[in-house]
């Protein structure tokens, strides 16, 4: 058996080898997340900051940019949910006030949709706009602050 | 008789499994490589992982449902993988078992009872196999 599953292993590296070569999706093998987020935050303009400076600003609105399957599960409390896959899709939902500063989140910082909902708020107007790049993954596993679920 | 047509649908309730698993991650391996990464795996291994481990899902799935020589192979390797699966549900509030995809099959507490449903699955047709196999084997000399 120890050959039959040498088998199987070798034909799964195979195929999976040449289809991401051939697949517009294809990853790098040695960066398959690509460049950080925070270094894409700041080329983009936007500010990048941590748990410590969102734990200090009072008067921002957070963001939730996650699916809103996954901020039922559980957000920073507080923050509203402005899924960017809804937004993607050509539904916007409620958009938060455009008077105060504004703090998108999503995932972590292998997550990409706190920075294309920064930049789609961006085009919608709204100024003061910064990303908590770590995202929900510190909030929740680091116990950075309070949340809330449903 | 009724016994080994138990175990041909549990081997094609486990295959479908691991088949639509693995096209899931196929079809968004960025979402799949994030899952990954989350776990918290050497940074140098998210590559290759996101890359190859849904092509196993593929291959063992494909083994179970359509070889007879490759089917205990696959059996080991779906147990192995279902193990090493349900481990990663501890340390992330995802497993991204299915891709990237956001529903209730995401969902840390549906992801161990499923998982568990599987392992039980597979750890069931490995036992059996090698209790065929042993009864199959010829008694040695006194």
């Amino acid at each position: 058996m120890p050959a039959r599953i040498a088998v199987l292993l070798a034909v799964a590296l195979v195929l999976g080898s040449l289809a991401n070569a051939v697949s517009p999706r294809g990853l790098s093998w040695k960066e398959p997340l690509g460049q950080g987020l925070r270094a894409r935050v700041e080329a983009a303009g936007f500010t990048a900051i941590g748990a410590a400076e969102l734990l200090a600003t009072k008067s921002a609105v957070i963001v939730d940019a996650r699916p809103h399957e996954e901020y039922k599960i559980g957000r920073i409390k507080g923050a509203i949910s402005l899924p960017w896959r809804d937004i993607d899709a050509g539904k916007p939902g409620t958009p938060p006030p455009k008077d105060k500063p504004i703090i998108v989140y999503c995932a972590n910082e292998f997550c990409q949709d706190s920075l294309r909902l920064a930049q789609w708020l961006d085009g919608q107007g709204y100024k003061d706009i910064a990303v908590y790049v770590e995202g929900w993954d510190e909030w929740w596993n680091g116990k950075k602050g309070d949340y809330d679920q449903d | 008789m009724i016994t080994t047509r138990i175990d041909r649908v549990l081997q094609i309730v486990l295959a479908l499994t691991l088949l639509a698993a693995g096209v899931l991650k196929i079809v968004d391996p960025r979402a799949f490589a994030v899952s990954v990464a989350r776990v918290g795996v050497p940074p140098w291994s998210v590559g290759p992982l996101a890359i190859l481990l849904p092509w196993l899902e593929v291959t063992v799935a494909v083994a179970l449902l359509a070889t007879r020589r490759y089917r205990d192979a696959a059996e080991c390797l779906a147990l192995g993988m279902l193990l090493v699966f349900t481990a990663t549900l501890w340390r992330t509030d995802s497993c991204g078992c299915f891709g990237g995809s956001v529903s209730w099959m995401s969902h840390p507490a549906v992801g161990v009872v499923r998982n568990l449903v599987l392992i039980a699955i597979a750890a069931w047709l490995v036992v059996r196999r090698r209790k065929a196999t042993s009864r199959s084997e010829p008694a040695s000399p006194a």
